[in-house]
Protein backbone atom coordinates (compact mmCIF):
# COMPACT_ATOMS: atom_id res chain seq x y z
CA UNK A 1 0.00 0.00 0.00
CA UNK A 2 1.18 3.39 -0.49
CA UNK A 3 1.46 6.38 1.69
CA UNK A 4 -1.01 8.02 0.32
CA UNK A 5 -3.29 5.85 0.06
CA UNK A 6 -6.82 6.25 1.69
CA UNK A 7 -7.10 2.03 3.26
CA UNK A 8 -4.24 2.83 4.64
CA UNK A 9 -4.95 6.24 5.76
CA UNK A 10 -8.26 4.75 7.19
CA UNK A 11 -6.57 1.45 8.75
CA UNK A 12 -3.90 3.75 10.50
CA UNK A 13 -6.50 6.17 12.32
CA UNK A 14 -9.14 3.32 13.31
CA UNK A 15 -6.46 1.09 14.98
CA UNK A 16 -5.04 3.79 16.90
CA UNK A 17 -8.22 4.91 17.86
CA UNK A 18 -8.37 0.75 19.19
CA UNK A 19 -5.61 1.22 21.20
CA UNK A 20 -6.46 4.13 22.84
CA UNK A 21 -9.76 2.78 23.74
CA UNK A 22 -8.30 -0.52 25.44
CA UNK A 23 -5.84 1.85 27.16
CA UNK A 24 -8.02 3.53 28.62
CA UNK A 25 -10.74 0.54 29.41
CA UNK A 26 -8.07 -1.17 30.98
CA UNK A 27 -7.26 1.93 33.43
CA UNK A 28 -10.76 2.43 34.29
CA UNK A 29 -11.92 -1.22 34.55
CA UNK A 30 -9.01 -2.02 36.96
CA UNK A 31 -9.26 1.35 38.96
CA UNK A 32 -13.35 0.34 39.17
CA UNK A 33 -12.70 -3.11 40.57
CA UNK A 34 -10.22 -2.17 43.11
CA UNK A 35 -12.02 0.74 44.31
CA UNK A 36 -15.30 -1.68 44.38
CA UNK A 37 -14.18 -4.18 46.37
CA UNK A 38 -12.17 -1.92 48.90
CA UNK A 39 -15.56 -0.14 49.18
CA UNK A 40 -17.33 -3.74 49.97
CA UNK A 41 -13.90 -4.78 52.22
CA UNK A 42 -14.48 -1.58 54.11
CA UNK A 43 -18.20 -1.85 54.56
CA UNK A 44 -17.87 -4.90 56.13
CA UNK A 45 -14.55 -3.70 58.44
CA UNK A 46 -17.14 -0.90 59.35
CA UNK A 47 -19.00 -3.50 60.39
CA UNK A 48 -17.08 -5.82 62.28
CA UNK A 49 -15.97 -2.59 63.99
CA UNK A 50 -19.64 -1.68 65.22
CA UNK A 51 -19.65 -5.26 66.59
CA UNK A 52 -16.59 -4.89 68.35
CA UNK A 53 -17.69 -1.84 70.01
CA UNK A 54 -21.34 -3.48 70.90
CA UNK A 55 -18.94 -6.69 72.24
CA UNK A 56 -16.86 -4.21 74.41
CA UNK A 57 -17.13 -4.11 78.36
CA UNK A 58 -14.94 -2.88 80.89
CA UNK A 59 -13.29 -4.28 84.16
CA UNK A 60 -13.19 -2.00 87.24
CA UNK A 61 -10.14 -0.28 85.91
CA UNK A 62 -11.48 0.78 82.88
CA UNK A 63 -9.32 -1.65 81.00
CA UNK A 64 -11.02 -3.19 78.05
CA UNK A 65 -12.79 -6.98 77.64
CA UNK A 66 -13.91 -9.05 75.39
CA UNK A 67 -15.87 -12.06 75.25
CA UNK A 68 -13.72 -14.52 72.70
CA UNK A 69 -16.37 -17.31 72.24
CA UNK A 70 -18.46 -14.34 70.23
CA UNK A 71 -15.15 -13.72 67.89
CA UNK A 72 -14.80 -15.30 64.86
CA UNK A 73 -12.37 -18.24 64.75
CA UNK A 74 -10.33 -16.16 61.69
CA UNK A 75 -9.69 -13.66 64.22
CA UNK A 76 -7.60 -16.57 66.43
CA UNK A 77 -5.39 -18.22 63.76
CA UNK A 78 -2.23 -16.31 64.00
CA UNK A 79 -1.65 -14.02 60.68
CA UNK A 80 -4.98 -14.87 59.29
CA UNK A 81 -5.12 -11.80 57.51
CA UNK A 82 -7.88 -10.45 59.55
CA UNK A 83 -7.14 -8.29 62.51
CA UNK A 84 -8.26 -6.20 65.26
CA UNK A 85 -6.97 -3.93 67.96
CA UNK A 86 -8.40 -1.71 70.51
CA UNK A 87 -6.27 1.32 71.85
CA UNK A 88 -6.62 3.36 74.92
CA UNK A 89 -5.11 7.22 74.44
CA UNK A 90 -3.25 5.60 71.32
CA UNK A 91 -2.07 2.34 73.91
CA UNK A 92 -2.84 -0.88 72.96
CA UNK A 93 -4.88 -2.66 75.17
CA UNK A 94 -6.67 -5.70 73.26
CA UNK A 95 -5.06 -7.26 70.16
CA UNK A 96 -6.81 -9.85 68.34
CA UNK A 97 -4.86 -13.43 68.55
CA UNK A 98 -4.07 -13.16 64.87
CA UNK A 99 -1.86 -10.37 65.69
CA UNK A 100 0.13 -13.10 67.57
CA UNK A 101 3.51 -11.03 68.38
CA UNK A 102 2.92 -7.99 66.38
CA UNK A 103 0.64 -4.73 66.81
CA UNK A 104 -0.82 -2.64 64.29
CA UNK A 105 0.44 1.73 64.40
CA UNK A 106 -2.04 4.04 63.31
CA UNK A 107 -3.55 7.73 64.57
CA UNK A 108 -6.27 8.29 66.69
CA UNK A 109 -8.98 10.12 65.32
CA UNK A 110 -10.74 12.28 66.87
CA UNK A 111 -14.09 10.91 69.29
CA UNK A 112 -16.95 10.12 65.95
CA UNK A 113 -14.68 10.17 63.33
CA UNK A 114 -12.89 7.03 61.33
CA UNK A 115 -10.19 6.98 59.37
CA UNK A 116 -8.73 4.37 57.04
CA UNK A 117 -5.61 3.61 55.33
CA UNK A 118 -3.58 1.29 54.39
CA UNK A 119 -0.48 -0.14 55.70
CA UNK A 120 2.13 -3.08 55.98
CA UNK A 121 1.26 -6.32 58.82
CA UNK A 122 2.81 -9.79 59.40
CA UNK A 123 4.50 -11.58 56.63
CA UNK A 124 4.41 -8.46 54.45
CA UNK A 125 0.46 -8.54 53.91
CA UNK A 126 -0.89 -5.67 52.68
CA UNK A 127 -3.54 -4.12 54.88
CA UNK A 128 -6.39 -2.47 54.41
CA UNK A 129 -7.24 -0.56 58.18
CA UNK A 130 -10.65 0.91 59.50
CA UNK A 131 -9.80 2.95 62.55
CA UNK A 132 -12.94 4.81 64.50
CA UNK A 133 -12.85 6.70 68.05
CA UNK A 134 -15.77 6.10 70.32
CA UNK A 135 -16.82 6.53 73.67
CA UNK A 136 -18.70 3.95 76.12
CA UNK A 137 -19.34 3.90 79.47
CA UNK A 138 -17.43 7.18 79.61
CA UNK A 139 -14.50 5.22 78.45
CA UNK A 140 -12.67 6.45 75.30
CA UNK A 141 -11.53 3.83 73.13
CA UNK A 142 -9.97 3.72 69.40
CA UNK A 143 -10.89 0.19 67.79
CA UNK A 144 -8.34 -0.79 64.17
CA UNK A 145 -10.14 -3.74 62.38
CA UNK A 146 -7.67 -4.88 59.28
CA UNK A 147 -8.57 -7.37 56.30
CA UNK A 148 -4.93 -8.39 54.47
CA UNK A 149 -5.98 -7.15 50.55
CA UNK A 150 -3.14 -9.02 48.73
CA UNK A 151 -5.36 -12.01 47.55
CA UNK A 152 -7.89 -9.37 46.13
CA UNK A 153 -4.63 -7.50 44.19
CA UNK A 154 -3.43 -10.63 43.07
CA UNK A 155 -6.93 -11.60 41.52
CA UNK A 156 -7.06 -7.53 39.95
CA UNK A 157 -3.77 -8.48 38.74
CA UNK A 158 -5.18 -12.07 37.26
CA UNK A 159 -7.75 -9.79 35.83
CA UNK A 160 -5.63 -7.25 34.32
CA UNK A 161 -3.77 -10.15 32.87
CA UNK A 162 -6.71 -11.95 31.07
CA UNK A 163 -7.57 -8.30 30.26
CA UNK A 164 -4.55 -7.74 28.04
CA UNK A 165 -4.76 -10.98 26.66
CA UNK A 166 -8.53 -10.64 25.51
CA UNK A 167 -7.98 -7.04 24.17
CA UNK A 168 -5.29 -8.47 22.31
CA UNK A 169 -7.31 -10.56 20.80
CA UNK A 170 -10.28 -8.30 20.03
CA UNK A 171 -8.06 -6.22 18.64
CA UNK A 172 -6.54 -8.81 16.47
CA UNK A 173 -10.32 -9.84 15.26
CA UNK A 174 -10.71 -6.18 14.82
CA UNK A 175 -7.94 -5.72 12.84
CA UNK A 176 -8.86 -8.72 10.32
CA UNK A 177 -12.36 -7.13 10.40
CA UNK A 178 -11.66 -3.84 9.88
CA UNK A 179 -9.25 -4.70 7.16
CA UNK A 180 -12.23 -7.09 5.51
CA UNK A 181 -14.31 -4.14 5.72
CA UNK A 182 -12.23 -1.87 4.23
CA UNK A 183 -11.66 -4.01 1.20
CA UNK A 184 -15.06 -4.52 0.85
CA UNK A 185 -16.00 -0.82 0.83
CA UNK A 186 -12.84 -0.37 -1.54
CA UNK A 187 -14.11 -2.79 -3.87
CA UNK A 188 -16.41 -0.57 -6.23
CA UNK A 189 -13.35 1.47 -6.75
CA UNK A 190 -11.54 -1.64 -8.05
CA UNK A 191 -14.19 -2.10 -10.00
CA UNK A 192 -14.22 1.25 -11.50
CA UNK A 193 -10.80 0.74 -11.91
CA UNK A 194 -11.02 -2.17 -14.14
CA UNK A 195 -14.15 -0.86 -16.04
CA UNK A 196 -11.64 2.26 -17.03
CA UNK A 197 -9.44 -0.40 -18.04
CA UNK A 198 -11.84 -2.09 -20.02
CA UNK A 199 -12.98 1.39 -21.60
CA UNK A 200 -9.64 1.89 -22.61
CA UNK A 201 -9.74 -1.55 -24.43
CA UNK A 202 -13.00 -0.23 -25.95
CA UNK A 203 -15.01 -3.51 -24.59
CA UNK A 204 -17.18 -0.77 -23.32
CA UNK A 205 -18.48 2.85 -24.28
CA UNK A 206 -19.61 4.09 -20.20
CA UNK A 207 -19.02 3.41 -16.87
CA UNK A 208 -21.83 2.20 -15.17
CA UNK A 209 -23.60 4.23 -12.66
CA UNK A 210 -23.70 1.33 -9.76
CA UNK A 211 -21.68 3.11 -8.03
CA UNK A 212 -21.33 4.48 -3.75
CA UNK A 213 -22.76 7.67 -3.83
CA UNK A 214 -19.01 9.57 -2.45
CA UNK A 215 -18.14 8.51 -6.52
CA UNK A 216 -20.92 9.35 -8.27
CA UNK A 217 -20.70 12.65 -9.22
CA UNK A 218 -16.96 11.57 -10.62
CA UNK A 219 -18.71 8.55 -12.79
CA UNK A 220 -21.34 10.72 -14.16
CA UNK A 221 -18.45 13.52 -15.14
CA UNK A 222 -16.37 10.74 -16.57
CA UNK A 223 -19.17 9.41 -18.84
CA UNK A 224 -20.58 12.95 -20.05
CA UNK A 225 -17.10 13.97 -21.04
CA UNK A 226 -17.10 9.98 -22.51
CA UNK A 227 -20.15 10.96 -24.48
CA UNK A 228 -19.11 14.74 -25.44
CA UNK A 229 -15.83 13.44 -26.81
CA UNK A 230 -17.34 10.40 -28.65
CA UNK A 231 -20.05 12.90 -30.20
CA UNK A 232 -17.24 15.53 -31.68
CA UNK A 233 -15.43 12.58 -32.79
CA UNK A 234 -18.49 11.35 -34.73
CA UNK A 235 -19.33 14.84 -36.14
CA UNK A 236 -15.84 15.73 -37.45
CA UNK A 237 -15.50 12.31 -39.14
CA UNK A 238 -18.83 12.95 -40.81
CA UNK A 239 -17.87 16.30 -41.31
CA UNK A 240 -14.77 15.69 -43.24
CA UNK A 241 -17.36 12.58 -45.20
CA UNK A 242 -19.66 15.26 -45.85
CA UNK A 243 -16.92 17.86 -47.18
CA UNK A 244 -15.46 15.18 -49.15
CA UNK A 245 -18.69 13.89 -50.74
CA UNK A 246 -19.84 17.89 -51.59
CA UNK A 247 -16.37 18.47 -52.97
CA UNK A 248 -16.77 15.39 -54.76
CA UNK A 249 -18.89 16.41 -57.33
CA UNK A 250 -17.58 20.25 -58.60
CA UNK A 251 -14.17 19.02 -58.45
CA UNK A 252 -15.43 16.32 -61.52
CA UNK A 253 -16.69 19.16 -63.33
CA UNK A 254 -13.35 20.99 -62.94
CA UNK A 255 -11.31 17.63 -64.14
CA UNK A 256 -13.93 17.67 -67.10
CA UNK A 257 -13.10 21.50 -67.72
CA UNK A 258 -9.41 20.75 -67.65
CA UNK A 259 -10.39 18.64 -71.22
CA UNK A 260 -12.34 21.14 -72.89
CA UNK A 261 -11.83 22.73 -76.41
CA UNK A 262 -11.64 25.97 -74.70
CA UNK A 263 -8.23 25.45 -73.00
CA UNK A 264 -6.87 23.91 -76.15
CA UNK A 265 -4.91 26.94 -76.65
CA UNK A 266 -3.51 26.98 -73.16
CA UNK A 267 -1.19 24.45 -72.78
CA UNK A 268 0.36 25.16 -69.55
CA UNK A 269 -3.16 25.72 -67.96
CA UNK A 270 -4.75 22.99 -69.04
CA UNK A 271 -1.85 20.92 -67.67
CA UNK A 272 -2.15 22.18 -64.74
CA UNK A 273 -5.18 22.05 -64.23
CA UNK A 274 -5.41 18.59 -64.92
CA UNK A 275 -2.55 18.06 -62.30
CA UNK A 276 -4.53 19.47 -59.55
CA UNK A 277 -7.58 18.50 -59.72
CA UNK A 278 -6.23 15.11 -60.44
CA UNK A 279 -4.34 15.46 -56.87
CA UNK A 280 -7.57 16.75 -55.11
CA UNK A 281 -9.49 13.88 -56.77
CA UNK A 282 -7.64 11.25 -55.19
CA UNK A 283 -7.13 12.78 -51.87
CA UNK A 284 -10.75 13.03 -51.56
CA UNK A 285 -11.09 9.31 -52.82
CA UNK A 286 -9.26 8.58 -50.03
CA UNK A 287 -11.07 10.17 -47.46
CA UNK A 288 -14.51 8.71 -48.49
CA UNK A 289 -12.97 5.56 -48.48
CA UNK A 290 -11.61 6.02 -44.96
CA UNK A 291 -14.93 7.17 -44.17
CA UNK A 292 -16.62 4.13 -45.65
CA UNK A 293 -14.34 1.52 -43.30
CA UNK A 294 -14.50 3.20 -40.18
CA UNK A 295 -18.01 3.07 -40.60
CA UNK A 296 -20.14 3.74 -37.15
CA UNK A 297 -18.36 1.90 -34.76
CA UNK A 298 -18.12 3.82 -31.46
CA UNK A 299 -15.45 6.34 -31.62
CA UNK A 300 -11.77 5.27 -29.61
CA UNK A 301 -12.54 1.70 -29.55
CA UNK A 302 -10.07 -0.89 -29.78
CA UNK A 303 -10.08 -3.62 -33.14
CA UNK A 304 -12.18 -6.14 -32.99
CA UNK A 305 -11.20 -9.28 -35.21
CA UNK A 306 -14.61 -11.29 -34.77
CA UNK A 307 -16.44 -8.24 -35.92
CA UNK A 308 -14.37 -5.66 -37.53
CA UNK A 309 -12.63 -8.37 -39.99
CA UNK A 310 -15.45 -9.46 -42.19
CA UNK A 311 -17.36 -6.23 -42.44
CA UNK A 312 -13.39 -4.74 -44.06
CA UNK A 313 -13.50 -7.82 -46.22
CA UNK A 314 -17.21 -7.20 -47.06
CA UNK A 315 -16.73 -3.68 -48.26
CA UNK A 316 -13.12 -4.58 -50.16
CA UNK A 317 -14.94 -7.31 -51.90
CA UNK A 318 -17.72 -5.24 -52.65
CA UNK A 319 -14.81 -2.95 -54.07
CA UNK A 320 -12.90 -5.82 -55.87
CA UNK A 321 -15.88 -7.83 -57.53
CA UNK A 322 -13.65 -10.21 -59.71
CA UNK A 323 -11.19 -10.98 -56.68
CA UNK A 324 -11.05 -13.74 -53.73
CA UNK A 325 -9.76 -12.72 -50.42
CA UNK A 326 -9.06 -15.43 -48.48
CA UNK A 327 -8.60 -14.98 -44.58
CA UNK A 328 -6.44 -17.39 -42.58
CA UNK A 329 -6.49 -16.17 -38.75
CA UNK A 330 -4.34 -18.63 -36.67
CA UNK A 331 -5.85 -20.79 -33.81
CA UNK A 332 -6.30 -18.72 -30.23
CA UNK A 333 -6.51 -15.41 -31.66
CA UNK A 334 -7.95 -13.19 -28.91
CA UNK A 335 -11.12 -11.12 -30.29
CA UNK A 336 -9.90 -7.82 -29.16
CA UNK A 337 -6.42 -6.26 -29.88
CA UNK A 338 -4.91 -3.44 -27.76
CA UNK A 339 -5.05 -1.06 -31.07
CA UNK A 340 -6.87 1.08 -32.35
CA UNK A 341 -9.94 0.16 -34.50
CA UNK A 342 -9.52 3.22 -36.81
CA UNK A 343 -6.10 3.02 -37.39
CA UNK A 344 -6.29 -0.98 -37.85
CA UNK A 345 -8.75 -0.50 -40.34
CA UNK A 346 -7.05 1.90 -42.21
CA UNK A 347 -4.03 0.14 -42.33
CA UNK A 348 -5.27 -3.50 -43.25
CA UNK A 349 -7.96 -1.64 -45.51
CA UNK A 350 -4.80 0.07 -47.81
CA UNK A 351 -2.86 -3.08 -48.03
CA UNK A 352 -5.60 -5.19 -48.69
CA UNK A 353 -6.94 -2.34 -51.32
CA UNK A 354 -3.72 -2.35 -52.92
CA UNK A 355 -3.37 -5.83 -53.19
CA UNK A 356 -6.96 -6.38 -54.42
CA UNK A 357 -6.02 -3.60 -56.95
CA UNK A 358 -2.91 -6.12 -58.13
CA UNK A 359 -4.15 -9.54 -57.60
CA UNK A 360 -5.46 -11.62 -60.46
CA UNK A 361 -7.76 -13.17 -58.50
CA UNK A 362 -6.41 -14.53 -55.28
CA UNK A 363 -5.24 -12.62 -52.14
CA UNK A 364 -4.22 -14.20 -49.29
CA UNK A 365 -4.82 -12.74 -45.36
CA UNK A 366 -2.99 -14.34 -42.79
CA UNK A 367 -3.04 -12.80 -39.13
CA UNK A 368 -1.01 -14.44 -36.02
CA UNK A 369 -0.04 -13.23 -32.63
CA UNK A 370 3.82 -14.17 -31.87
CA UNK A 371 5.69 -13.35 -28.80
CA UNK A 372 3.08 -10.78 -28.32
CA UNK A 373 3.70 -9.20 -31.90
CA UNK A 374 0.90 -9.29 -33.98
CA UNK A 375 1.71 -10.78 -37.67
CA UNK A 376 0.18 -10.17 -40.44
CA UNK A 377 1.00 -11.20 -44.38
CA UNK A 378 -0.86 -9.96 -47.13
CA UNK A 379 -0.30 -12.07 -50.35
CA UNK A 380 -1.37 -11.21 -54.24
CA UNK A 381 -1.13 -13.52 -57.02
CA UNK A 382 -0.31 -10.15 -59.03
CA UNK A 383 2.64 -9.12 -61.17
CA UNK A 384 4.64 -8.52 -58.44
CA UNK A 385 7.78 -6.22 -57.80
CA UNK A 386 10.77 -6.43 -58.81
CA UNK A 387 14.15 -7.23 -56.50
CA UNK A 388 15.55 -3.54 -56.85
CA UNK A 389 12.03 -1.52 -56.12
CA UNK A 390 11.05 -4.28 -53.05
CA UNK A 391 14.30 -3.04 -51.52
CA UNK A 392 13.33 0.83 -52.55
CA UNK A 393 9.96 0.13 -51.14
CA UNK A 394 11.12 -1.34 -47.79
CA UNK A 395 13.81 1.37 -47.36
CA UNK A 396 11.99 4.77 -48.61
CA UNK A 397 8.20 3.93 -49.02
CA UNK A 398 8.98 5.02 -52.75
CA UNK A 399 5.47 5.04 -54.96
CA UNK A 400 6.09 3.04 -57.56
CA UNK A 401 2.88 3.42 -58.87
CA UNK A 402 2.19 7.29 -59.38
CA UNK A 403 -0.65 6.58 -62.08
CA UNK A 404 -2.06 3.73 -59.94
CA UNK A 405 -5.57 5.67 -58.50
CA UNK A 406 -4.91 6.29 -55.16
CA UNK A 407 -1.96 3.85 -54.49
CA UNK A 408 1.06 5.68 -53.57
CA UNK A 409 -0.76 8.20 -50.43
CA UNK A 410 -2.38 4.62 -49.06
CA UNK A 411 1.24 3.38 -49.10
CA UNK A 412 2.35 6.57 -47.13
CA UNK A 413 -0.32 6.32 -44.42
CA UNK A 414 0.39 2.64 -43.89
CA UNK A 415 4.04 3.17 -42.92
CA UNK A 416 3.00 6.32 -40.65
CA UNK A 417 0.52 3.72 -38.76
CA UNK A 418 3.43 0.98 -38.49
CA UNK A 419 5.69 3.60 -37.23
CA UNK A 420 3.11 4.65 -34.46
CA UNK A 421 2.93 1.73 -33.35
CA UNK A 422 6.98 0.78 -33.09
CA UNK A 423 6.36 -1.88 -35.80
CA UNK A 424 7.85 -2.82 -39.09
CA UNK A 425 6.98 -3.26 -42.23
CA UNK A 426 8.39 -5.85 -45.27
CA UNK A 427 8.10 -6.57 -48.98
CA UNK A 428 8.59 -9.48 -50.86
CA UNK A 429 8.22 -12.00 -53.18
CA UNK A 430 5.16 -13.84 -52.43
CA UNK A 431 6.20 -17.64 -52.11
CA UNK A 432 2.63 -19.05 -52.32
CA UNK A 433 1.03 -16.44 -54.84
CA UNK A 434 3.77 -15.29 -56.71
CA UNK A 435 2.76 -11.88 -56.83
CA UNK A 436 3.78 -9.39 -53.85
CA UNK A 437 3.77 -10.28 -50.15
CA UNK A 438 3.95 -7.57 -47.64
CA UNK A 439 3.95 -8.40 -44.06
CA UNK A 440 4.28 -5.98 -40.76
CA UNK A 441 4.47 -6.59 -37.31
CA UNK A 442 3.33 -4.82 -34.57
CA UNK A 443 4.48 -5.60 -30.85
CA UNK A 444 1.46 -5.62 -28.28
CA UNK A 445 3.39 -6.02 -24.46
CA UNK A 446 4.04 -1.61 -25.24
CA UNK A 447 0.50 -0.76 -25.93
CA UNK A 448 -0.75 -3.45 -22.78
CA UNK A 449 -1.92 -2.35 -19.34
CA UNK A 450 -0.08 -2.96 -16.39
CA UNK B 1 -4.59 -21.68 46.04
CA UNK B 2 -7.09 -22.08 48.61
CA UNK B 3 -7.52 -18.12 49.65
CA UNK B 4 -8.05 -17.55 45.71
CA UNK B 5 -11.84 -15.85 46.01
CA UNK B 6 -11.25 -15.81 49.41
CA UNK B 7 -12.10 -12.18 49.33
CA UNK B 8 -14.70 -12.07 47.24
CA UNK B 9 -16.64 -14.70 49.35
CA UNK B 10 -15.90 -12.63 52.10
CA UNK B 11 -17.18 -9.63 50.31
CA UNK B 12 -20.86 -10.93 50.11
CA UNK B 13 -20.72 -12.52 53.46
CA UNK B 14 -22.41 -11.28 56.88
CA UNK B 15 -19.95 -9.57 58.99
CA UNK B 16 -17.36 -11.97 61.06
CA UNK B 17 -18.03 -11.31 64.35
CA UNK B 18 -20.65 -13.77 64.34
CA UNK B 19 -21.33 -16.66 67.37
CA UNK B 20 -18.26 -18.92 67.11
CA UNK B 21 -18.18 -22.45 68.98
CA UNK B 22 -16.53 -22.26 72.37
CA UNK B 23 -12.81 -23.04 71.48
CA UNK B 24 -10.44 -24.10 74.63
CA UNK B 25 -7.64 -21.69 73.40
CA UNK B 26 -5.19 -21.01 75.73
CA UNK B 27 -6.46 -17.31 76.62
CA UNK B 28 -3.17 -14.74 76.11
CA UNK B 29 -0.96 -16.93 74.86
CA UNK B 30 -0.85 -14.19 72.03
CA UNK B 31 0.22 -11.60 74.58
CA UNK B 32 2.59 -13.50 76.66
CA UNK B 33 4.66 -14.20 72.95
CA UNK B 34 4.61 -9.93 72.67
CA UNK B 35 6.46 -9.66 75.82
CA UNK B 36 8.96 -12.46 75.22
CA UNK B 37 9.69 -11.19 71.68
CA UNK B 38 10.40 -7.89 72.86
CA UNK B 39 12.40 -9.34 76.06
CA UNK B 40 14.30 -10.80 73.28
CA UNK B 41 13.46 -14.51 74.91
CA UNK B 42 12.07 -15.92 71.81
CA UNK B 43 12.23 -14.90 68.07
CA UNK B 44 9.66 -13.12 66.15
CA UNK B 45 6.50 -15.60 64.42
CA UNK B 46 7.23 -14.88 60.78
CA UNK B 47 10.93 -15.77 61.27
CA UNK B 48 9.88 -19.53 62.94
CA UNK B 49 6.58 -19.45 59.46
CA UNK B 50 9.24 -18.58 57.35
CA UNK B 51 11.66 -21.89 58.12
CA UNK B 52 8.42 -24.07 58.31
CA UNK B 53 7.08 -22.56 54.79
CA UNK B 54 10.40 -23.50 53.76
CA UNK B 55 9.72 -27.18 55.20
CA UNK B 56 6.40 -27.66 54.35
CA UNK B 57 4.83 -24.58 51.91
CA UNK B 58 0.67 -24.53 53.13
CA UNK B 59 -1.46 -22.47 54.63
CA UNK B 60 -0.97 -22.19 59.10
CA UNK B 61 -3.82 -23.62 60.43
CA UNK B 62 -2.53 -23.01 64.02
CA UNK B 63 0.29 -21.79 66.50
CA UNK B 64 1.02 -22.62 70.05
CA UNK B 65 3.56 -21.78 72.27
CA UNK B 66 4.68 -23.81 75.03
CA UNK B 67 6.70 -23.91 77.76
CA UNK B 68 8.42 -27.25 78.38
CA UNK B 69 11.56 -27.76 80.54
CA UNK B 70 12.13 -23.59 80.54
CA UNK B 71 12.29 -24.23 76.84
CA UNK B 72 9.85 -22.08 75.09
CA UNK B 73 8.47 -24.14 71.83
CA UNK B 74 6.80 -23.21 68.54
CA UNK B 75 4.10 -25.83 67.41
CA UNK B 76 2.88 -24.71 64.19
CA UNK B 77 0.51 -26.88 62.07
CA UNK B 78 0.38 -25.98 58.26
CA UNK B 79 -1.64 -27.53 55.47
CA UNK B 80 0.07 -28.11 52.45
CA UNK B 81 -0.96 -27.99 48.36
CA UNK B 82 -2.03 -31.72 48.56
CA UNK B 83 -4.06 -30.95 51.67
CA UNK B 84 -1.59 -32.95 53.88
CA UNK B 85 -1.87 -31.33 57.16
CA UNK B 86 1.80 -30.93 58.90
CA UNK B 87 2.81 -30.43 62.39
CA UNK B 88 6.10 -28.97 63.21
CA UNK B 89 8.13 -28.10 66.72
CA UNK B 90 10.67 -25.35 66.33
CA UNK B 91 12.41 -23.76 69.28
CA UNK B 92 11.38 -20.55 69.91
CA UNK B 93 14.47 -18.95 70.73
CA UNK B 94 16.96 -20.70 68.17
CA UNK B 95 14.37 -21.84 65.24
CA UNK B 96 15.61 -25.24 65.72
CA UNK B 97 13.08 -27.72 64.27
CA UNK B 98 12.53 -29.91 67.21
CA UNK B 99 10.35 -32.48 64.75
CA UNK B 100 8.06 -32.73 62.20
CA UNK B 101 5.34 -35.32 61.36
CA UNK B 102 1.87 -35.63 59.15
CA UNK B 103 -0.55 -35.50 61.39
CA UNK B 104 -2.78 -38.64 61.59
Amino acid sequence: MKADSLQLRLGLSLLLSLIAVFIILWFLISHSIRSLTEDYALSHLQHDTESLLATVHFDPQKKPLLDKTKLNLIYQRPFSGHYYQINQAGVPQLRSRSLWDQDLEFDTPINGQAINLHTTGPEQQSLLLYVASYTKSGVGITIAVAEDLSPMEQDVERFQHYFALTALLAFLILLILQRWLLMRSFQPLEKLQAEVQELERGGINKLSQNVPTEIKPLVAEVNLLLSLMAERLQRSRHTLGDLAHALKTPLTLLRQLADDEALSDNVRTKKILSQQTDKMLRLINHSLKRARLAGEGPAGSTFSINNDIPALLDTLQHMHKDNEFEFIPSESLPDRLPLDREDMLELLGNLLDNAGKWARQHIRFTLCINENNLRCTIEDDGPGVDQANLKLLTQRGLRLDESADGHGLGLAIVKDIIHQYSGNIHFSKSGTTGGLQVSFEIPLSSREHH
Amino acid sequence: MKSRWLWLLYLFSPPLLVLAPQLALADNDHDLALELKQAGDILPLEKILGKAQRLHPGHVLEVELEKKKQRYIYEIETVDTKGNVWEMRFDAKTAELLNANQEK
